[in-house]
């Protein structure tokens, strides 16, 4: 097969491994759409036994499956439970042998449960906090640099993630390609953050609005920690916990004035996350609705996704993250790790730096 | 002749009550903010992605998406939800019985606990029993539904290892088993009123001429009370009932969500958070009619057990 592209796309090969580009039959064999989608063939280790939309996925091994021995269980159900809670329930109880998601609030006793592991991945998952620069206050980069200045990330990751994490260095994780963290996100530093307020046009500070959802316990303790630290260098926030069905629409309309957001790469390739977060230019996302918008940010962008051979792409992708590091277009807030429970009969599972997760290789101890 | 007009009349305002309802509903979700389209297409989608997406599904015409609800409301078809692409008519059936099973095995349990409850303190009046049986359940009635469940799953799951976290089960006998501790739940909480008027109704019925007859005839309390005093007692409890079972229909989802049960209440909390219209209105109006048929139930129990009722 030969891919032809208008110009030189450095994140093609990642773009095509993704996991939903899939191969699918030509003409989906004569199948309708709906009906091919909801018992979908495909390539991988299992095929779907049966769908409850929103209660459960039941998967049977796929007999023509490429790699023999594979898969090593005989069935798989996946079932929607939305309550952490429960689903920690169901894993110490022994009704489920993986969980997604426990809080981190939970991590510890629930690894201290009996036949329960918890695995954590490295820290992969960005948190930011933007800023609507079509707000006046947050127009001033001044202001933005103020903010990030103030926030005291470390009592974050301490409160929010239990530890299990890292403060945000960069706007990339660290284990994305081309990573750099030479340019440091701006370090806790309250006299730096009020002599930044003071020779901005908002000396005096002013008072905005962070939108979160208000069933959303650790978006709103993360709103909390916002307004403590804000409120140390004049600036007022008050917090609007909104219905969690209206905070992408208040962020996608502007009705906002700080929210917090999390990314996770899908692609082993940067110009994904960069291109969305950042390019508030050629970008259809508004630099992840923030309204920043920069050409030269813009310009590095572009060159870096065309640029021909890494090293080339490397040095790019430097200057974009120092150039992000000077702007502040948003606050790299921290790094929080994937985490999941299983029980210890569980053999073989390991989540990936995407999300991403592979049944095939997994089998069951006694 | 009173009760078959009466139910016919009832039967006869059900329709309408629940495309009232309807109605209502979709005038509370026009005044909602949030964008299904928005929510389907996530956090990262461009506004001419979520634009494309409104147009296409309807969703910037509003008006007519609810002339083609009623419409086909009419032919018996509930619409097709936006964000699981099927018909809301299928997945209210997929759902139903889970829910219907769970508000039956409350009824039971209910019972099974208010009556006996109730005669042990109206055979013992003012005596420890009797404190014992209305302060007691008054205290579940005062503790949130969640922490009620959370506790009988640590006692009666992990630590006895006799009922399972959360699930539907499989079969009859696997949902009498499954579904224990979700109704034992619900059932806590309304005990004490069932409770507090049937002892109330049993006092009141001891004293009257028929009951002190009864005895003077040499019946024993057990035979009072199953042959006399329990039937006259349930007509005021019936209707607490009814009451409590109205609203249980549409208020399981605290207890769906806690112990993962694939019914009416989680499908609708989902549908409101994923603004998914056609569900939320779907199950509005299968709510308002099951309370309709409830309410309808309890009085027609409630004239079977009181003919006066159905005279009058």
């Amino acid at each position: 097969m030969e891919v032809h592209t208008a110009t030189a796309w450095g994140p093609l090969p990642a773009a095509l491994s993704i996991f939903s580009n899939s191969i699918l039959p030509a003409g989906l064999g004569g199948v309708p759409r709906d009906a091919f989608f909801r018992t979908p063939v495909g390539t991988g280790p299992f095929v779907v036994e049966s769908w409850d939309v929103g209660s459960e996925l039941r998967l049977a091994p796929n007999p023509r499956y490429r790699i023999a021995g594979e898969p090593k269980v005989a069935s798989v159900a996946m079932r929607t439970v939305p309550d952490d809670n429960t689903r920690a329930l169901m894993l110490r109880g022994g009704q489920a042998h993986l969980m997604a998601a426990p809080a981190y609030a939970t991590l510890g006793a629930l690894s201290a449960a009996p036949g329960v592991a918890v695995e954590v991945t490295a820290a992969e998952k960005v948190f930011y906090l933007l800023m609507n620069q079509r707000e006046p206050p947050f127009a001033d980069p001044r202001v933005r640099s103020a903010v990030a200045h103030a926030l005291d990330r470390d009592a974050m990751v301490a409160a929010l993630l239990f530890g299990h994490g890292a403060i945000a260095d960069s706007f990339l994780p660290p284990g994305a390609p081309f990573y750099d963290n030479s340019a440091r996100t701006p370090a806790h530093d309250l006299a730096r953050a009020r002599a930044e307020l003071a020779a901005s046009g908002f000396p005096d500070g002013f008072t905005t609005r962070f939108v979160v959802g208000g069933t959303d316990q650790f978006g709103v303790t993360l709103a909390e920690l916002v307004q403590h630290d804000l409120a140390r260098i004049g600036i007022t926030v008050e917090i609007g916990r909104i219905d969690p069905g209206a905070v992408a629409m208040a962020r996608q309309s502007f009705e906002y004035g700080l929210q917090a957001d999390w990314f996770l790469m899908d692609i082993a390739d940067p110009d994904q996350i960069l291109s969305y977060i950042l390019d508030g230019v050629n970008g259809g996302a508004h630099a992840y609705y923030t309204g920043y918008a920069s050409e030269e940010m813009s310009g590095l962008l572009a060159a870096a996704a065309r640029a021909p051979d890494p090293a080339g792409r490397a040095e790019l992708y430097r200057r974009v993250q120092a150039l992000a590091a000077r702007d502040v277009p948003q606050v790299p807030l921290f790094y929080a790790p994937t985490v999941w429970g299983r029980s210890q009969q569980v053999r073989g599972f390991e989540m990936l730096p995407t999300g991403n997760y592979r049944l095939g290789e997994v089998s069951l101890g006694s | 002749m009173g009760v078959a007009r009466a139910v016919a009349w009832r039967l006869a305002l059900l329709l309408p009550t629940a495309f009232g309802v309807t109605v209502l509903t979709f005038l509370l979700l026009a005044l909602t903010p949030g964008d299904p389209a928005a929510i389907l297409l996530g956090s990262r989608a461009t506004p001419g992605q979520v634009v494309e997406l409104r147009e296409r599904l309807g969703l910037d015409r509003p008006l007519p998406q609810f002339a083609g609800f009623v419409a086909r409301l009419l032919r018996g078809d509930l619409g097709e939800s936006i964000f699981y692409r099927r018909p809301v008519l299928e997945l209210v059936a997929d759902r139903l019985g889970v829910t219907l099973w769970l508000v039956g095995y409350v009824i039971v349990l209910a019972l099974a606990l208010s009556v006996p409850l109730a005669a042990l303190a109206a055979r013992r009046r003012d005596g420890p029993a009797d404190h014992a049986v209305r302060v007691i359940p008054l205290v579940g009635l005062g503790m949130p539904s969640f922490w009620i469940a959370l506790m009988l799953v640590q006692v009666f799951s992990l630590r006895l290892g006799l009922f399972p976290v959360a699930g539907f089960g499989v079969g009859v006998p696997g949902h009498l088993h499954a579904m224990f501790l979700p109704a034992l739940t619900v059932a806590v909480a309304m005990v004490p009123p069932l409770v507090r008027s049937l002892r109330v109704a049993l006092l009141r019925i001891g004293e009257s001429d028929f009951v002190v007859t009864a005895r003077a005839k040499g019946l024993t309390e057990g035979e009072v009370l199953r042959g006399h005093a329990l039937r006259n007692a349930l007509v005021s409890t019936v209707t607490v009932l009814g009451v409590n079972v109205a609203f249980l229909v549409g208020g399981t989802l605290v207890v769906e969500k806690v112990f993962a049960l694939p019914g009416l209440g989680s499908l609708m909390i989902d549908a409101i958070f994923n603004r998914d219209f056609p569900v939320v209105q779907g199950v509005t109006f299968v709510f308002a009619i099951l309370v309709v048929l409830v309410n309808l139930a309890t009085d027609v129990v409630h004239a079977l057990l009181d003919p006066r009722v159905g005279r009058g």
